[in-house]
């Protein structure tokens, strides 16, 4: 009977590696994934020597590609990923979209353009299938949810530097952007995204509800250091009682810290270190074994004590919704003329005047960069094509606008008297695209001419950080860092809602917390972050 | 009824008496080989770093790398005891309550109330996961939860509610609960399907032996049950090291107060890898669940078979 | 004539079956009622049987979307049917070459089917498969065929009823007459098993219903969506906007409430609840086909 069953078994199992081993030709034999081989990059930049080549033979071969636009070619289709709201469906009007947008590339740089809007939550799943499927994907959105760290440590994103694409064919997005902001591209030396906003900055605060504050006869005032919130949360408490609730911490997994105070963070819960102020020190820190933090989980079981916090800390209503039906009072923030426009106007739907309070000065971070640009995936076949749009984009305000606001009379109406300030019709809400120049482009009304001029302003104000374009690349520790991300899970919560039982109880809960990173290894994590980091300083 | 097979007269008989049998057997095995088999390959991932440009057959080997994350956490143990003991405590109750609503659900007589019943019943099954967390966070939220609110303050008037999102000690009831109140309508279902095959002949000659229900039952329904038990208790234990993801990460809200009891292996690799996204890990994980199911299925069956050759899956 | 001890049997299973039924239905209700709750109460006062005030401001939004959601229907509906009967077909067909413990080979068989409830190549060889292999991607062959069709899980329990309850001498006789094999499956043997084919198509038609991930995974062109990934979507952005740093608040855009959500889960049930009576019609036609036998 048993030699049977092994028998069985052991047939079984042959019959799963001749499968594997017929998968694996298949896989390999259509040659869709082999095709940008070349972990020794030599083969890759030839193949495109070749093409570019090919194409042109006005750029020398060391030069890689030529810096002209072949206009005699069949135009090139580049797909662009746009991210969008998840349940939109913009099909009615894409096919207008492209068009008008085709309009444009045509005759400027030989492509045509298919937008390919995808839904938020799906971004990064969308990206790698369709990278790994060898789909037809040229210019990608990375961005928070689809991370630089992520996408290039695993191989999905060009080089832009490889043959020169950037020098040659990017000149006016170099131009726009700065060499600095371009430069924050950078990982490990290669050219793996390019920002996409031209104005990056933010500074840390608060919104809140000033039509709440006035009522209670609280006075907030309009900068300061979050250790004053203490004072006004108390005070507001005191005025306005307890049915209107003065701090929300959502599930209370990610820091809010962060919002808070201006520190540069690794990792989006700070699992491969922060460091605390870029501008005077460049040391890596483990975040919670911080005397800031430690006073961060005091303050907190204080609030909790005195009924400030949301009582119900596995809430899973948002934040912005208990605000919008004024059950809030504030929400902490990365605030700048843009998002402000955005919070204000979000009041006025909801009938509560907006004010905003600041705790750091505008600052222009790793973090703030990070959040949206553009990369070329690695399966695209022409990425000077994907880089000729990127180009166009910077220099032709009327695409960027398109792509932004979509087209006039059916997403948008300008303004009386007015060609650059817009009513748009909530159509097309492209909340999450980033790109072109600024400067020239579009403003939806309320706000006015000055808009762009106040935003250039804070620009100009902000401080950068001396990390600026830092990433840590993470591939040798992926173990560390997901057991630590773990812990921060598992501990957060009860720290940053306040639920230990007395002031010691948190405290060690705290050690006990700090404990377990050790034990997983945080200290080895940001010592290689840092070493990591002297080096790229020194690059500098 | 299902008369015990005459294995003495099994007869030597030619290819072309079974060849109808392999015809059939055709379309689900091609099916298999493209959805199942074909893919097979991508289990080298586990073993692997995975990189998009090399794909999966051109990534560089790196041995057991990506299984050092499972053990490498303090909780290794706490979240392996969890999975182990929630499936298998889940199987015995899910035989136990799934045959008795079955049995109990067979003696209703009258057509509407039996529709009325059997779709009642099976509500729970039919909402997704997500849904279910919702309206388990509207009767277990500590302020405006049902619960609390309703029965704790209204009915026995006692001032403070219990912190169910707060205590690790009520998640393995809660948890059981809901996952028996979601599975037992189906539970039944696949039950009361081999019930209603049972030749209602047996039981009229036991109530002419003069036999009381229980003896029924006892003598009748559960031996005649016994494959269909049999079957599904082996076919679960395939999925011992696995854990519906929905009911232990979504339902309790993700409340690490509560991982004590609620960490499972699934919810695990996703808190850990949220971040990374490294699919090297996230397959050595599937990887080693699918050895432990299949070592539990494999040592099941045998033990199955050597205490009842016909009752065995393969 | 009932006996005392079959009284007292059918007193208690109505006691559990009212309780079971009381247990499954009042979360249902809530599910409901919270649809037809204003926001703000809710926010404040959580869900209540008896909420201090109604309003059809979920359905509306439902209504204004209504496009998307009548189109993400539709293709629900024709994926769900489309799978169902090819996984009935399937499924049935293969669980009864299984039955047959007598066929050469047969245990190497049913390790084949099993080994796939255990091992799976993962997303990326799957979808790697299935997308330059076969092709299917951004069609409604993507909907239907992956992972979804057929599993071992299923093949086993229609494999067993078979075993279990269909007599060997109905084959017997059948052969006499002369049935080939295949006429024996459809004429004899499906009808025999109605009880268990309405499991799995139940079963089935479920996943089929709530399935969103082929969507996501084998779907870009927004029209081929199914209701399920659009609702699984709009559920997901919450969490999705929370991990963009923009702010705590996380908010670009209106996202539709809990109450909303509500509304679009009980919406989503509504067609299950009302197709669910006729698979209980084929229950009974499978108790009628099972007392005539033997």
């Amino acid at each position: 009977m048993k030699k049977k069953m092994v028998s069985a078994l052991l047939a079984g199992a042959m019959l799963a590696s001749l499968m594997a081993g017929c998968g694996n030709d298949s896989g390999s034999g259509d040659g869709s994934t082999e095709k940008q081989t070349g972990s020794g990059t030599e083969q890759g930049s030839d193949e495109q020597k070749d093409s570019a080549g090919g194409e042109s033979d006005a750029g020398g071969e060391e030069d890689g590609y030529s810096a002209q636009i072949d206009m005699e070619e069949e135009p090139y289709e580049v797909a662009v990923q746009l991210v969008v709201l998840p349940g939109t469906d913009y099909s009615a009007f894409e096919g207008q979209i492209e068009e008008a947008i085709d309009a444009i590339t045509l005759p400027s740089i030989n492509c045509t353009v298919d937008v390919q809007y995808v839904w938020i939550n799906e971004v990064a799943d969308k990206t790698s299938l369709a990278i790994v499927g060898d789909e037809k994907i040229d210019v990608v959105s990375v961005m928070a949810l689809n991370p630089l760290s992520s996408l290039a440590s695993q191989d999905m994103l060009m080089d832009m530097n490889e043959g020169n694409l950037l020098k040659n064919r990017g000149p006016v997005l170099t131009e726009v952007l700065g060499q600095e902001l371009v430069d924050a591209g950078v990982v490990n030396g290669q050219q793996m995204a390019v920002p996409a906003q031209m104005y990056s900055a933010l500074r840390k605060g608060i919104y809140y509800n000033k039509t709440a504050t006035d009522a209670a006869g609280v006075t907030i005032p309009e900068s300061g250091s979050w250790k004053d919130l203490d004072g006004i949360l108390h005070d507001f408490a005191a005025a306005a009682g307890t049915d209107t609730m003065g701090w929300y911490l959502g599930q209370g997994t990610s820091t809010y810290l962060y919002w808070l105070v201006g520190y540069e963070r690794f990792g989006t819960l700070g699992q491969e270190g922060v460091i605390l102020d870029p501008f005077t020190d460049t040391t890596i820190e483990n975040l919670y074994a911080t005397d800031l933090f430690k006073d961060y989980a005091l303050k907190m079981y204080q609030w909790r004590k005195d009924g400030i916090l949301q009582k119900d800390t596995t809430d899973s209503t948002s934040g912005q919704d208990y605000f919008n039906s004024g059950k809030l009072l504030a929400l902490p923030a990365d605030l700048s003329p843009e998002t402000e426009a955005t919070y204000t106007n979000l009041g006025a739907a909801n009938n509560i005047e907006i004010g905003y309070m600041y705790f750091t000065d505008p600052l222009l971070t790793t973090n703030a960069v990070d959040e949206y640009m553009w990369g070329i995936a690695s399966n695209c076949e022409r990425p000077d094509k994907a880089m000729d749009f990127l180009n166009l984009l910077y220099s032709n305000t009327e695409l960027a606008n398109i792509l932004k606001y979509g087209l006039e009379g059916t997403n948008y109406d300008f303004a009386e008297g007015s060609d650059t300030i817009i009513n748009t019709n909530g159509t097309y809400n492209t909340a999450f695209y980033r790109g072109g120049d600024t400067r020239e482009m579009y403003v939806v009304a309320p706000a006015d001419e000055t808009y762009i001029s106040t935003w250039e302003e804070f620009e100009g104000k902000a401080k950068v950080s001396p990390v600026l374009g830092y990433i840590f690349l993470d591939a040798d520790y992926q173990t560390e860092v997901s057991v630590i991300a773990n812990v921060i899970n598992e501990y957060m919560p009860t720290l940053q809602s306040g639920l230990c039982a007395s002031e010691e109880a948190t405290l060690e809960y705290l050690d006990e917390f700090n404990a377990a990173l050790e034990a997983a290894g945080m200290s080895d994590v940001i010592a290689a972050n840092q070493a990591q980091l002297d080096a790229w300083l020194a690059a500098q | 009824m299902n008369g015990k097979k005459k294995r003495g007269t099994r007869t030597r008989k030619g290819f072309r008496h079974y060849l109808p049998y392999y015809l059939m057997f055709l379309p689900g095995l091609a099916y298999l080989i493209i959805n199942n088999y074909m893919p097979l390959y991508g289990l080298q991932l586990a073993f692997k770093n995975f990189s998009y440009k090399k794909g999966i057959s051109g990534s560089d080997f790196i041995g057991f790398k990506n299984f050092k994350f499972l053990f490498a956490t303090k909780d290794a143990l706490i979240m392996v005891r969890n999975t182990l003991l929630y499936n298998i405590v889940w199987i015995v109750l899910g035989v136990v309550l799934g045959i008795t609503v079955a049995i109990l659900f067979h003696e209703v007589r009258g057509k509407k109330a039996k529709r009325f019943y059997q779709t009642a019943i099976l509500l729970p099954y039919l909402m997704s996961m997500v849904v279910v967390a919702y309206l388990a966070y509207a009767y277990l939220a500590s302020d405006t939860g049902l619960i609390n609110n309703s029965i704790i303050k209204g009915l026995l008037g006692k001032e403070n509610g219990v912190s169910w999102y707060m205590e690790a000690k009520y998640w393995p009831f809660i948890l059981t609960f809901i996952n028996q109140w979601k599975s037992i309508g189906f539970g039944m279902l696949l039950y009361l399907a081999s019930l209603l095959g049972i030749d209602n002949s047996y039981y009229e000659a036991a109530m002419l032996d003069g036999a009381t229900k229980w003896q029924q039952i006892r003598t009748i329904t559960l031996p005649l049950l016994k494959p269909t038990i049999i079957m599904l208790v082996i076919l679960n234990l395939g999925h011992v090291f696995r854990s519906d993801f929905g009911l232990f990460y979504q339902v309790p809200m993700n409340q690490g107060t509560l991982y004590a009891t609620t960490q499972t292996i699934d919810t695990y690799v996703y808190r850990a890898l949220m971040q990374t996204n490294n699919m090297g890990m996230s397959a050595a994980a599937s990887f080693l669940q699918s050895v432990v199911g299949f070592i539990f299925i494999v040592s099941a069956n045998a033990i199955v078979r050597k205490l009842d050759k016909n009752s065995s899956l393969f | 004539m009932v006996s005392k001890d079959q009284k007292r049997w059918r007193a208690a299973a109505h006691i559990v079956m009212i309780l079971l039924s009381a247990l499954a239905l009042l979360p249902f209700l809530l599910l409901i009622i919270a649809s037809f709750t204003d926001d703000t109460v809710a926010l404040t006062n959580g869900y209540s049987y008896f909420p201090e005030k109604w309003s059809l401001g979920a359905y509306a939004y439902i209504i204004s979307n209504s496009s998307t959601f009548v189109r993400g229907y539709g293709m629900t509906i024709v994926v769900t049917v489309l799978g169902l009967v090819l996984c009935i077909i399937l499924t049935s067909l293969t669980a009864y070459v299984l039955s047959k413990r007598d066929i050469p080979g047969i245990k190497l068989m049913n390790l084949i089917v099993i080994f796939t409830m255990l091992f799976n190549g993962g997303l990326v060889a799957t979808y790697i498969n299935y997308v330059t292999i076969f092709n299917i991607k951004d069609t409604i062959w993507a909907l239907v065929v992956p992972s979804l069709l057929m599993n071992a899980f299923n093949i086993m329990l229609v494999r067993n009823y078979f075993q279990q309850n269909i007599p060997e001498e109905i084959y017997e006789s059948a052969r006499i007459d002369g049935a080939n094999e295949l006429l024996i499956f459809l004429r004899l043997v499906i009808p025999l098993s109605v009880p268990i084919l309405a499991t799995i198509g139940l079963m089935s038609g479920i996943a089929y219903w709530n399935d969103w991930q082929n969507s996501l995974y084998y779907i870009d062109d927004k029209s081929l969506y199914t209701i399920q990934a659009i609702l699984n979507s709009i559920n997901e952005s919450i969490t999705a906007l929370a991990s963009i740093a923009g702010s705590a608040g996380a908010t670009v855009a209106d996202l539709p409430s809990t109450t909303i959500r509500m509304a679009v889960a009980a919406v989503a049930i509504l067609p299950v609840l009302l197709v669910y009576p006729f698979f209980q019609k084929y229950f009974a036609a499978g108790l009628m086909a099972g007392s005539v036998k033997g």
